[in-house]
């Protein structure tokens, strides 16, 4: 199982797959983990690898790339626009909801970079501080460039066993309690979306819960999630029910998703110190909470952790997210 | 892949439907995927609501002219606020969505899927051979200049000389298909023809003619999979899923026995 864009079946021998039973999801590598789930729980399957490779540097013309991933008819035509500015409508949509100022936003930017300054794969980590970031110019309204994530390459891979090869395998496995996926509208009809909102996470969330026998909030100890765009992370702990709606920016602003916070958000740094790898996103999200849940984080490591929750979204200009819960 | 005599559930197919094929449709990509959805919604007499997953399959995005073309054709597939996963194996996709329809069946995690499977390859200009030119290794095939029916040739040419399958056994396939098809309503180039008229064909790329080879074709197909107790109370007359099975041969076209297809 692979997940990339366009580079389809380019990998079959680097990731073991040639004359094994191997294809491709269209869609974010935790898309993959999720037919790994399924492939595994049909009782068919013992090992299952999950690959996903993201190599942006490569691309020479990703707007051009962007421009087609726009709808035809009603958007395309409307020629230079920068298709981020879809994030900026969610952005100013989210902080009229909810109350959450531009200031809550430059904050998620300067704690995921600050964060990711202790992690070794965070390239893009720095030392920053609120006026800084509240000074620079806007790039995407209402966000500066240090809200949006930049991209770098990476290749991902997990193996998935189901629990009787888990435990010949490994003494610490980490178990998928729950994994959900969800796409809110398709991209030619982006009028549907309920802007400032994104059911995607809301309904991939219920999905995994529901598979993890949960009802409501998981109660997990920290969370890697969605933030390419600052305001992302606030709206995907609404979204996935971490914390109440409208709740997100008055708890960021106490502190409590700092590293010693009372709910750890993005204590990798996420995606605004690891950049965005394309596919490989959700996970870059997913190899953190498993570093953390087995221990192996480093200096990032968080303590006593047995419960996290990933979330990942596909980027501009689609609404399909996913979340997975994970616990050891 | 081991086989689980204790499966959770059976898979079973309770609906189809299937555009009509054509060059160059004027529908959108969108539309082609409603269309074929709604008949086979229909013809299982459900509707949306009733889906709780959907799964798509479409070849590469270049084809239709989007990138991320899942997300794209969602709504025309009816995956708005549902699980939407697309997947592709390339030109076998058509078999594979329903193959990973099983798996989202079979693991127990949705009971009622619809599959769509969509392509548009005229807005390709000049002609969608031209995308193939990118689905070679950038260093060591590009260069070559290679395309599909080349790779085709090279492999009939072997198949010929290793098993002693003549020209004239070979157009004999497509006399049978082209003739199969008479009758079928979605079909593109039916035709009631000869060997001699194969032979007599344009010559594409020798040993293979044009009229060995299948057209460029814009169309979607869909079907509704379910779980067994769904599908004992929506049909009498189910079609069950006995068993898939998928594999992909290596990387490198010119690793691989071209006449006999391990995969």
């Amino acid at each position: 199982v692979g997940g990339n864009s366009n580079t389809d079946e380019f990998a079959p021998e680097p990731i073991g797959g040639a004359l094994r039973p191997t294809f491709t999801v269209a869609g974010d590598g935790l898309e993959g983990i999720a037919h790994a789930y399924m492939l595994i729980k049909t009782g068919h399957f013992n090992v299952v690898s999950v690959e996903s490779h993201g190599k942006p540097s490569e691309i020479k013309t990703l707007q051009d790339i962007y421009r087609f991933a726009l709808d035809p008819l009603h958007v395309r035509p409307l020629d230079y626009v920068n298709p981020l500015f879809y994030a900026g409508l969610d952005a100013v949509a989210y902080m009229k909801r909810t109350g959450a100022k531009r200031e809550h936003l430059a904050m998620v930017a300067v704690k995921n970079k600050n964060n990711g300054l202790s992690n070794e794969r965070a390239s893009f980590s720095t030392k920053l501080d609120l006026d800084y970031v509240l000074s620079s110019n806007y790039s995407i309204y209402p966000m500066t460039n240090y809200e949006i994530a930049p991209f770098s390459d990476a290749s991902i891979t997990f193996v998935l066993a189901n629990e009787e090869y888990a435990k010949k395998l490994t003494d610490n496995p980490v178990w998928i309690d729950g994994i959900g996926y969800s796409t809110e509208t398709g991209t030619g009809a982006t009028e549907w979306h309920e802007w400032g909102k994104m059911k995607s996470f809301r309904n991939a969330a219920i999905m995994a819960y529901k598979l993890a026998n949960l009802n409501g909030n998981p109660q997990v100890d920290f969370a890697e999630v969605e933030d390419r765009f600052s305001f992302m992370e606030l709206l995907a702990l609404e979204e996935t029910m971490l914390v109440k709606e409208g709740e997100a920016h008055k708890m960021l602003e106490k502190g409590d998703f700092n590293r010693d916070g009372y709910l750890p958000i993005n204590p990798s740094g996420g995606s605004l110190s690891m950049g965005i790898q394309l596919e490989a996103t959700g996970l870059s999200r997913l190899l953190e909470a498993y570093l953390q849940l087995t221990g192996k984080a480093g200096n990032h490591q968080l303590k006593n952790v047995r419960r996290g929750l990933v979330a990942s979204w596909r980027g501009v200009p689609t609404y399909t997210s996913m979340v997975a819960l994970l616990s050891v | 892949m081991r086989s689980n005599i204790f499966m959770k559930d059976r898979v079973a197919i309770v609906g189809a439907g299937l555009t009509t094929f054509m060059r160059r449709a004027l529908e959108t990509p969108r539309e082609l995927a409603w269309e074929a959805a709604k008949m086979a919604l229909d013809s299982a007499g459900l509707t949306l609501k009733d889906i709780d997953c959907v799964v798509i399959g479409s070849a590469p995005d270049t084809f239709d002219g989007m990138h991320f073309k899942g997300e794209y054709l969602a709504d025309g597939s009816g995956a708005i606020n549902k699980p939407m996963t697309r997947v592709y194996v390339g030109g076998g996709t058509g078999v594979f969505v329903p193959e990973s329809a099983y798996w989202h069946i079979a693991s127990g995690v949705c009971k009622k899927v619809l599959v769509v499977a969509e392509e548009k390859m005229s807005p390709a200009h000049p002609h969608p051979q031209y995308v193939f030119k990118y689905i070679w290794d950038p260093i060591i095939e590009r260069p070559l200049g290679p395309n599909l029916i080349w790779i085709f040739a090279m492999e009939m040419r072997r198949y010929m000389a290793k098993c002693g399958a003549k020209k004239e056994d070979i157009a004999l396939v497509s006399v049978k298909n082209k003739r199969n098809a008479l009758d079928h309503p979605a079909a593109l180039t039916a035709a009631n023809i000869t060997v001699d008229d194969v032979l007599k064909s344009e010559t594409l790329v020798w040993p293979v003619n044009l009229l060995d080879v299948s057209p460029v074709t814009d169309g979607a197909a869909a079907l509704v999979m379910t779980s067994e107790n769904v599908a004992r109370e929506i049909t009498d007359t189910p079609v069950w899923v006995d068993g898939v099975g998928f594999t992909l041969e290596n990387q490198h076209w010119y690793n691989r026995e071209l006449a006999f297809p391990r995969y």
